[in-house]
């Protein structure tokens, strides 16, 4: 058996660790923390507030816009939230599902009229699932409720 | 708990069929347009985050009637939901890394989603620890009944984290409360179905299963209680 005082405190610990996680997530729905990512159009209006600052950014990989640099890791494409788009260099693995017209969270330092400089990317798909037979109407409808998400 | 007793064996039966018939039609899914075969991660995360969220629903009700009605069998019945929904959000957790991985390119993301999720893991882990560190269990129930309630504002965070906030997480593909609700075509979608029947049998079952193994226990502790008492 442990002792009283250790079990006291360990009980304490214990409804620190919950009060504090319950406190922080509570906490954070109200100041807007929770936001996983900005969109293009807001990093572009909010510009030099952010300059500096470690963001995370989130759309669509524009069809058309994406550059491989042959011979090496290096890409360079344009993430778009239907409104506005911004350029993003990146170098390193991709996740499986990046590509055009999906969607994407870069993240990285924002530097005012810069290119985006991403350190990570990471894949961003819709809440559809569709068979390959039918996947025409299928890519169209995941492309909607993707931008829906990404507004 | 009479009831529960002559339950289990069908229970257990049943669970296994339906498990059986459910991962069979898994096997048979067809492969998705974006994701491959991965999207049979689906069929185990889904259910078992929708089982997560049930027991922490039934453990509140079950806490409130404890609280309210001084009842022992409901008190037993949210000590096993609290056992039962720590191992589905367990399962939910390790599924979400697993299949997040190879898609969205990493295990974890502090998004709303997730963060809440974790919580809800940290709530029960939370519980457990509260209801067995008094020595009074009497005073532990209800302190740990207390705690559960207050916890429960934790799921309408979970439910609507993807609505309320931009996360990583996409919405849910089944939302039965709106419109055009179903996100999930043609014949991919009856084995999330055999799937969550499944689940949710498994999860009764195991419920069953806890809740007799700890009222025997309290059994054996009064029992051992008396017996110290009389020496």
């Amino acid at each position: 058996m442990k002792s009283t005082a250790n079990k006291r405190l360990f009980l304490i610990l214990t409804l620190l660790a919950v009060i504090g996680a319950l406190g922080t997530l509570i906490f954070s729905s109200f100041t807007g923390a929770l936001v996983y990512f900005h969109t293009p159009s807001e990093t572009t209006a909010k510009g030099t507030e952010l300059n500096g600052k470690k963001i995370r950014i989130g759309g669509m990989v524009q069809a058309g816009s994406l550059v491989k640099e042959p011979g090496t890791q290096k890409i360079r494409f344009l993430v778009s939230d239907g409104k506005s788009h911004l350029p993003v260099r990146y170098e390193g693995m991709v996740p499986d599902l990046f590509r055009e017209g999906q969607g994407v969270v870069v993240e990285g330092v924002w530097r005012t009229g810069q290119d985006f400089d991403a350190d990570t990317i990471l894949a961003k798909h819709s809440e559809d699932y569709v068979p390959v037979e039918m996947s025409e109407q299928g890519i169209a409808n995941s492309q909607k409720s993707l931008l829906k998400s990404l507004q | 708990m009479k009831f529960l007793a002559r339950m289990q064996a069908p229970l257990g039966v049943l669970t296994l069929i339906a498990l059986a018939v459910g991962l069979w039609m898994v096997w048979n899914a067809p492969a998705d347009f974006q994701q491959g075969g991965a999207v049979r991660i689906l069929y185990l995360h889904v259910p078992s985050a929708k089982m997560s969220l049930f027991c922490y629903v039934f453990l509140t009700i079950a806490s409130i009637v404890h609280l309210w009605k001084r009842s022992e069998t409901a008190d037993i019945l949210a000590e096993a939901a609290t056992a039962v929904g720590i191992s589905f959000t367990g399962i939910t957790l390790a599924s979400g890394a697993i299949w997040g991985k190879p898609m969205w390119g990493t295990w974890w993301a502090w998004d709303a989603r997730l963060t809440s999720m974790l919580v809800l893991l940290i709530l029960y882990k939370g519980l457990m620890v509260l209801r067995h560190s008094m020595d009074d269990p009497t005073k532990g129930a209800r302190a740990t009944a207390i705690l559960a309630i207050v916890g429960a504002v934790d799921l309408p965070i979970i439910h609507y984290s993807v609505v309320w906030w931009r996360t990583l997480h996409q919405p849910p593909s089944l939302a039965a409360a709106e419109k055009s609700g179903i996100h999930i075509s043609g014949p991919l979608l009856p084995p999330l179905l055999a799937m969550s029947v499944a689940f949710i049998l498994m999860g009764v079952y195991m419920l069953t299963l806890k809740a007799r193994q700890i009222e025997a226990q309290r059994k054996l502790d009064a029992l051992e209680a008396a017996r110290l008492h009389h020496e």
